[in-house]
């Protein structure tokens, strides 16, 4: 009983102070509704939250505004560490979680808890890796690269915005292997996040670097950078809409960091329903269109089931990656 | 008033014993492969042996720098428990009761009389309760017991 | 380039409403900046959804933001003055000098002499921008893992001049600020150093937490272990501003270099505002430091930190709008705004959305005037809330401390791990060592590490990578003025001072 208090109590910050107690009834919309970033105020989870708050009130889906709060921690470590342990029965409280987080886990970066110990509501919307040079670098597309590697992989040096075993160095990792090469032996050096990755590649510090494809595309505005290739199945709209795939240049690679939520673990099924739901008549709108649009995101759906599955699929590709590269 | 001792000897024994952890330690740094070839290990250990280096040239040549124990020093203890149990009790009692203990007893210690010090107490914990949770809007614990 | 855009902006930036959001902005920006809690990407990230879903018109969002851009750095300032806590990162230096000038009893000098460096280091970074821009930018693709080593290096060079009558203490205390810099997750292979399994640590120590242990906790450690009529005595706040003349004429330089300093350093993605302002502090001790009066309230060592903190506020809007780069955690947020409302950077923003760019660099003319404005006649108003006993003071400044500290990590570890840093730090502090080299080493160390482990990465082991450009041997050459001159010059004096001490007598024999 007190420990149930101590939840409630936990929830209760702002104006809806001890409301949260009240669980939401089955098929109805909680209370009162919060999306805890594991991140900055600006962080990539931040914009998961905002767009869900966002577009959630906009559609009237839910009736008073998501309150956005912050948790910062091991890149999503502690927020997740903290949903398992502290708030594992609020029906209002959802997480954003990205690829990253899969990554983490399938590292077992998180602690002792694992991807069983929440409920996985849904993914929303998707940026992809992509793969950039300075504009006038000899590396014209993809083959090139391959080629290159195949030849010396010392010779490309390869940036990311992040240490071996992070995002940007799995994507160098997956073209590697389709070009026959051992990730190991791949020159790969980190960068002080994706600002100083694009000035780096377009200074010629680093030869490509293994970027996403949002926060690339200002830059390829701008002229400092090339990107080659997308990751992703189709084209992708806007800016990079003449950059062919990985897959157009037959390199089965695809790398879609997707947004998506989850929820405590024990919160009821008719609770977690109601967000499987409320996601899916979000997708569906107008409104969610245009404002993930604005957010230089892209469209990627999977919710409920289809969401534990590409999860579970990206935690064994992880593995098997992690494993054939000898971390 | 006070007894003065010299201290660069006893912190030279101590950041030895700092660098030694720290080279053992750094050493037990996990890592599968680097591209660059020194390595996650090289710089702590390399850190470890300057302030190793630094702490035998404390030893072998102690400035005169003393410390003025002044008979009142016993306060600061007082001030890191007072610390260490607020913090401690931040997401039980919430942050208002911890801020009103640690405001109060800080007062206290800095020479107020019991009741100015609770006086101080009371308005950091709901002055800043205020400022914080309703115009910067950050969240921070509430008592669990009393449910605001 | 024509400059039309500029007085179109002017046009925009001046209009009534434009200007009240200006005012808003400076007020929420020094407010914000001045509290540890709060930092310019928390405002500008929370304040930026309200504006957008209330429909504020672009252009006022834009000055909206600038202007809590530009205020956090007149914010920060005022809580590292007047006690000791740095409001924000950039403003840790200024706590070197600026809060031995307070205890002094020199409160409103050191907030007077920074708020006006900190507008002229505003001002000449927007002029900058205004005119150099799009060349500027190219400055930021010239920097790679070599030529911020030696930068770095160069910072290091300069802490020979920290030494004081204790060189090894200095050293010792930036080999320790560097060793606490390297827990958590190594950037380059991604292995957890000295985490001891805590998912709280594999993103390292936060800065927050250790400039509060450092600077607060163990400010208020010292003040309570002193004898009691120190730590009853409040600061000796009183008294007119009384800069003299001489003061005012050895500001001069080291303002005008930080200004240059600081907008170089925030067009770099690696640099930004701490590193700016050390780097002008070093600077200045270096060349000005001559009776060590540095860290005991030298003017001159709040100036040039100031304008250097407020010029990189400015610097970093260039790569930002030119290159879509943007060279510090704030722009970043700015950029997504800019991104948000359609606007794309790019070389010829300036051409394409000239309104809007406009509006935003002219905002940052007026922003600066309206904080300088409103800065000098408030330093009465901020003296005399912080000139209560200390039985007063110190229990909110505690108070803001832990505050600052959750509010980030909503965690007791994050806490207690700010009190070990606070009770180290008092031991340190209490026997003789300075804060500047152990901030010194936290700050660059790791930046140090990962920029010569990723040369040699690069070059595959070769060392003269980190010879190889223009602008690192130009840095080396720096390096080695610092290291090889002051002794000279140093001999030199004492062999005039000589000769004139055995010249001195003849005359009268």
């Amino acid at each position: 009983m007190i420990k149930k208090t101590i939840y409630a109590a936990f929830c209760a910050t702002g104006l809806l102070a001890g409301i949260t107690a009240a669980a939401a009834q089955t098929g109805e919309a909680p209370a009162r509704t919060e999306c805890l970033a594991g991140g900055k105020p600006g962080s990539g989870f931040d914009l998961s939250c905002r767009l869900l708050s966002e577009t959630l009130l906009k559609t009237g889906l839910i009736s008073s505004r998501m309150s956005v709060n912050y948790m910062e921690g091991g890149a999503g470590a502690t927020v997740f560490n903290h949903v398992i342990g502290v708030r594992s029965a609020e029906p209002g409280l959802v997480v954003p979680a990205s690829l990253g987080t899969a990554l983490l886990l399938s590292q077992k970066k998180f602690g002792r808890y694992d991807e069983t110990n929440v409920r996985w509501i849904g993914a929303i919307a998707s940026d992809y890796g992509a793969v950039a040079v300075a504009p006038e670098s000899p590396i014209k597309n993809l083959s090139d690269l391959m080629a290159a590697l195949k030849q010396d992989p010392a010779s490309v040096v390869i940036g990311g915005a992040g240490t071996i075993g992070s995002q940007d160095w799995m994507k160098a990792a997956l073209i590697a292997r389709e070009a026959g090469v051992d990730p190991k032996k791949l020159r790969f050096v980190t960068q002080n996040g994706g600002a100083a990755a694009a000035t780096s590649v377009a200074g010629g510090h680093i030869d490509v670097y293994f970027g996403d494809a949002a926060e690339l595309g200002p830059n390829v505005q701008a002229g400092l950078v090339k990107v080659i290739s997308v990751l992703a199945d189709e084209r992708l709209p806007g800016t990079l809409a003449d950059v062919p795939t990985a897959e157009e240049e037959g390199v089965d690679v695809t790398w879609p960091i997707w947004r998506g939520f989850y929820a405590g673990p024990k919160i009821t099924d008719a609770e977690y329903q109601w967000w499987v739901e409320a996601l899916r008549k979000l997708v569906e709108t107008p409104e969610f269109a245009a404002e993930r649009d604005r957010r230089g995101l892209f469209q990627l759906v999977a919710i409920g089931p289809a969401f534990d599955e590409l999860l579970k699929k990206n935690i064994e590709n992880f593995k098997t990656l992690a494993k054939e590269a000898g971390l | 008033m006070g007894s003065d001792m010299r201290v660069d000897r006893i912190l030279g024994v101590v950041i030895l014993m700092v660098a030694a952890a720290v080279a053992i330690g750094s050493f037990g740094i996990e890592y599968s492969f680097s591209s660059d070839p020194l390595g996650p290990r090289a710089f702590p250990l390399a850190l470890a042996i300057v302030c190793a280096l630094c702490a035998l040239w404390l030893l072998a040549r102690p400035s005169l720098q003393t410390v003025a124990v002044s008979p009142s020093a016993y306060r600061s203890f007082g001030l890191v428990a007072v610390c260490v149990i607020s913090a401690a009790l931040f997401p039980f009692a919430g942050f208002r009761l911890s801020i009103f203990l640690l405001c109060s007893v800080t007062s206290w210690l800095f020479g107020a009389s019991m009741f100015k010090a609770c006086i101080v107490g009371v308005l950091n914990a709901i002055v800043l309760w205020l400022a914080f949770t309703k115009i910067f809007g950050i969240a921070l614990p509430p008592n669990p017991l009393l449910g605001f | 380039m024509s400059l039309d855009y500029l007085w179109q902006g002017f046009e925009i930036a001046f209009r009534f409403e434009n200007l009240l959001y200006a005012v808003v902005g400076c007020f929420v920006g020094t407010l914000v900046g001045a509290l540890p809690a709060l930092g310019p990407v928390t405002a500008i990230a929370l304040l930026l959804p309200i504006a957008y879903t209330s429909n504020v018109p672009v252009d006022s969002t834009l000055i909206l933001l600038a202007a809590i851009y530009y205020g956090c750095d007149y914010g920060g300032r005022i809580t590292s003055i007047l006690v000791n806590v740095p409001g924000d990162t950039g403003a840790v230096v200024t706590a070197f000098d600026g809060y031995p000038m307070a205890r002094k009893g020199r409160a409103k000098d050191a907030l007077a002499i920074s708020a006006i460096t900190s507008f002229v280091g505003g001002i000449l970074a927007v002029i900058g921008l205004t005119a150099f821009a799009p060349m500027l930018a190219k400055l930021a693709i010239r920097f790679g893992p070599a030529e911020y080593f030696v930068l770095i290096l160069f910072a290091f060079s300069t802490l020979t001049s920290f030494a004081g009558e204790q060189p090894v203490k200095a050293i010792l205390g930036c080999a320790l600020g560097s060793l606490l810099a390297t827990v958590g997750l190594d950037p380059t292979t991604g292995a957890y150093r000295f985490t001891f399994n805590e998912p709280q640590l594999y993103e390292g120590i936060d800065m927050v937490a250790f400039i509060i242990g450092l600077f607060a906790i163990a400010e208020i450690l010292l003040v309570l272990a002193s004898d009691e009529k120190r730590m009853q005595a409040p600061i000796a706040y009183e008294g007119r501003i009384s800069i003299s003349a001489d003061e005012a004429k050895a500001c001069v330089g080291p303002t005008l270099r930080g200004s240059f300093i600081g907008f170089i350093a925030g067009i770099l993605p690696g640099a930004g505002s701490t590193i700016a302002s050390m780097l002008s502090y070093s600077i200045e001790k270096q060349l000005g430091d001559r009776n060590g009066t540095f860290g005991h309230g030298d003017i001159r060592g709040v100036a040039g930190p100031e304008a250097a903190n407020n010029g990189s506020a400015g610097g970093s809007f260039a790569p930002m709008l030119t290159l879509g780069v943007p060279g510090s955690a704030t722009t970043a947020v700015m950029l997504g705004a800019l991104l948000l409302y359609n606007v794309q950077p790019g070389p010829q923003i300036f051409i394409t959305q000239p309104d809007l760019v406009g509006a935003l660099i002219a905002s940052m003319y007026v922003g600066n005037v309206i904080l300088l404005i409103m800065n000098l006649p408030m330093i009465g108003l901020f003296v005399r809330m912080v000139s209560v006993p200390n039985w007063i003071l110190m229990p909110t400044i505690l108070a803001l401390g832990f505050i600052g500290v959750y509010s980030v990590f909503l965690s007791v570890l994050s806490m207690m791990l700010m009190l070990a840093i606070g009770v180290v730090g008092f031991i340190l502090r209490a026997t003789g060592f300075g804060v500047a080299p152990i901030m010194l080493g936290f700050v660059l160390g790791k930046i140090l590490e990962t920029n010569l482990r990723n040369g040699l990465a690069t070059s595959n082991g070769d060392v003269t990578y980190f010879f190889s450009s223009v602008t690192s041997q130009i840095l080396w050459v720096l390096i080695l003025a610092v290291l090889v001159l002051p002794p000279i010059f140093k001999w030199r004096r004492a062999l005039k001072e000589a000769t004139a001490r055995t010249a001195a007598p003849q005359p009268e024999a």
